[in-house]
């Protein structure tokens, strides 16, 4: 029998689990992780009239809580800088902010990020999965598009 | 024949499965399986490998009957 089936993915997971996964997919973007002074640096660099800001909820998603006390990824290419943390309803959020940049550019490198850490945290988890039923990859192949292949078998 | 899935994960993290080689109920199975693990089911489509199994199995069902 075979069929055919077509899942919309939902990111729930604690806080590691998001650590791993931003760090895994920021750096394919060339996107170093940054730490707070660096971060400070950054943002007295920039003046308020040239710095654009731009929020951004990932809504299928949520982040356990108990694994989150007041955390935050910082992550920062060429000024343009991005902070993934838990928003007040539990989902993943991203703040974009960049000098020079429009609102819709930022927007636009901000849903690349998203969609990055996602594949991400959605290959991290069908893998992980497939182990724990003895499902074994025996091709995989990552297309132009940047869409993940995978075949696997029981063995 | 070896159970087999090929898995497709695009850019932004959307999921296709396609199951291959299972036996009765079980591509149902792997499908509500990556549901469970991935997120929200969009579709979900039995193809003709499917109905053709299922073909047999009535088959081999009614012959068993016809014996009897």
């Amino acid at each position: 029998m075979s069929c055919v089936v077509v899942i919309a993915p939902v990111v729930i997971a604690n806080w590691p689990v998001i650590t791993a996964a931003v760090t895994a997919a920021v750096a394919s973007m060339g996107f170093n992780i940054v730490n707070a002074a660096a971060v400070n640096t950054v943002r007295e660099k920039a003046t308020a009239q040239t710095r654009t800001k731009v929020d951004i909820e990932v809504d299928q998603s949520e982040i356990l809580a108990e694994s989150v006390q007041g955390e935050q990824i910082v992550v920062e290419k060429a000024g343009v800088k991005a902070t993934f943390s838990r928003d007040a309803r539990g989902a993943l959020k991203l703040c974009m902010e960049g000098d020079h940049l429009s609102k819709a550019e930022l927007q636009r490198i901000g849903q690349e990020l998203i969609d990055r850490v996602t594949q991400q945290y959605v290959y991290h988890r069908v893998v992980t999965e497939l182990k724990d039923r003895r499902m074994a990859i025996v091709d995989e192949e990552v297309t132009k598009d940047r869409t993940v292949k995978i075949r696997v078998r029981n063995i | 024949m070896a159970e087999e899935l090929e898995i497709t994960i695009d850019a932004s993290g959307k999921v296709t499965m396609r199951t291959k080689g299972m036996k009765g109920k079980a591509c149902l199975e792997w499908a509500d399986w990556l549901a469970q693990v991935v997120g929200n089911e969009e579709s979900r489509q039995k193809t003709g490998e499917f109905f053709e199994q299922e073909q047999k199995a009535v088959l081999r069902q009614e012959n068993k009957q016809g014996r009897s």
